[in-house]
């Protein structure tokens, strides 16, 4: 199910401790169904998930009881078109080598995606505190007005509450989410979810408020952390996401994902509102 | 603030938001060539120092900071 997404080959352990794999996400991948109609690109979490793939090769093959349970610093450096084909480098951090890796995914020779990702048992996830769920009613909006994700790349179901600067959704996880496997999928999507949070956010703003700039890109993810690396089908999911710091069409949010009982996560991520359609983050 | 303690505070910063190693953080070192900072980091920086500090920055102001020792400047005078 999962190849369906992406496809990963010529996995590689340079011992002491360099991991290389190619990537691939085909024209068909299922990302482009919906990310983004008429304009497919690669979305940042298929980056991500190929380097979590990658690692979780790695830890198989290697008996090792680990997983991904966050991320940080990571970077996503220019528009990828569908069809396109990777190089992902992988090595400890030196600041953390037992815990943390630095990851590099290239695109004809140039970085597309880089960061730090947390690889380590379950155990030592972070602890994120459990909230209660959010009975309140959906609002009379429709998530298709708010954000250009469609088919199986849309993933919150319905607007909780909208603000000036804050925004919560709901989502359910089913079985067409995006890189569900084996009845879950991997806590990378919550990247998305979170995204797509602010994304209607931008979108009310840009409607009610007048604002200007443009669709919204995921540039960067600050810091995240989740309790658990897999969310089963079914989950039903809060999120909360808040503007933390604005500056022209440069945002930063906040974001925190819950599922009562147990699993959360929080979320740090950057995003960008080109005026003119260009994206790229310079040096 | 005196040089000194914008010294120090920028050394805490860099390595904590940044992961910069301390060896490379020196007064005429560039932020995007040698720190390997990125325009994102950069603005990301700037919205720290507003918020903990309670200042803006201008365009002007922040298209001028281009090394270490012109972020310390820029704190001298910002901050009283």
């Amino acid at each position: 199910m999962q190849e369906s997404w992406f496809h990963l080959s010529d996995f590689r352990y340079e011992p002491p401790d360099r991991i290389e794999a190619d990537a691939t996400v085909p024209d068909d991948s299922l990302f482009f169904s919906g990310h983004f109609p008429k304009m497919p690109v690669v979305p940042g979490i298929a980056m991500v998930a190929m380097v979590e793939r990658t690692l979780n090769r790695h830890a198989s093959r290697s008996g090792l009881d680990r997983s991904i349970t966050g991320l940080r610093r990571v970077r996503f450096r220019s528009l990828i078109e569908s069809g396109s084909s990777f190089h992902l480098i992988i090595a400890p951090h030196r600041l953390n080598p037992e815990l943390d890796f630095t990851f590099e995914v290239i695109h004809r020779d140039k970085k597309a995606c880089d960061g730090v990702i947390r690889f380590c048992s379950e155990r030592h996830a972070s602890p994120l505190q459990d909230e209660p769920p959010d009975n309140r009613k959906p609002l009379d909006v429709a998530i298709e007005d708010c954000i250009p994700h469609r088919d199986r790349m849309k993933v919150i179901d319905s607007l909780l509450e909208i603000g000036e600067e804050h925004c919560v959704t709901r989502a359910d996880v089913n079985e067409r989410w995006p890189l569900v496997d084996s009845g879950a999928t991997s806590s990378v999507v919550l990247i998305e979810v979170a995204a797509q949070t602010a994304s209607s956010l931008i979108s009310w703003k840009r409607r009610y408020k007048e604002e200007t700039g443009g669709r919204g890109f995921l540039v960067g993810v600050k810091l995240a952390k989740w309790s658990h690396s897999r969310i089963p089908v079914g989950t039903r999911l809060f999120t909360h996401v808040k503007v933390i710091m604005q500056r022209d069409n440069y945002l930063v949010f906040a974001s925190k994902v819950i599922s009562p009982p147990g699993l959360s996560a929080e979320i740090q991520f950057q995003a960008f509102r080109p005026n003119d359609g260009d994206y790229l983050i310079p040096r | 603030m005196t040089h000194e303690e914008g010294f120090d505070y920028i050394i805490a910063f860099f390595m904590e938001q940044f992961e910069i190693p301390r060896e490379k953080i020196t007064l005429e070192a560039r932020l995007l060539d040698d720190l390997g900072l990125d325009s994102i980091d950069a603005l990301d920086m700037i919205g720290m120092f507003e918020a903990q500090y309670d200042i803006e920055v201008n365009e002007e102001e922040l298209r001028s900071i281009r090394t270490v020792q012109h972020v310390i400047d820029f704190l001298v005078k910002a901050i009283p």
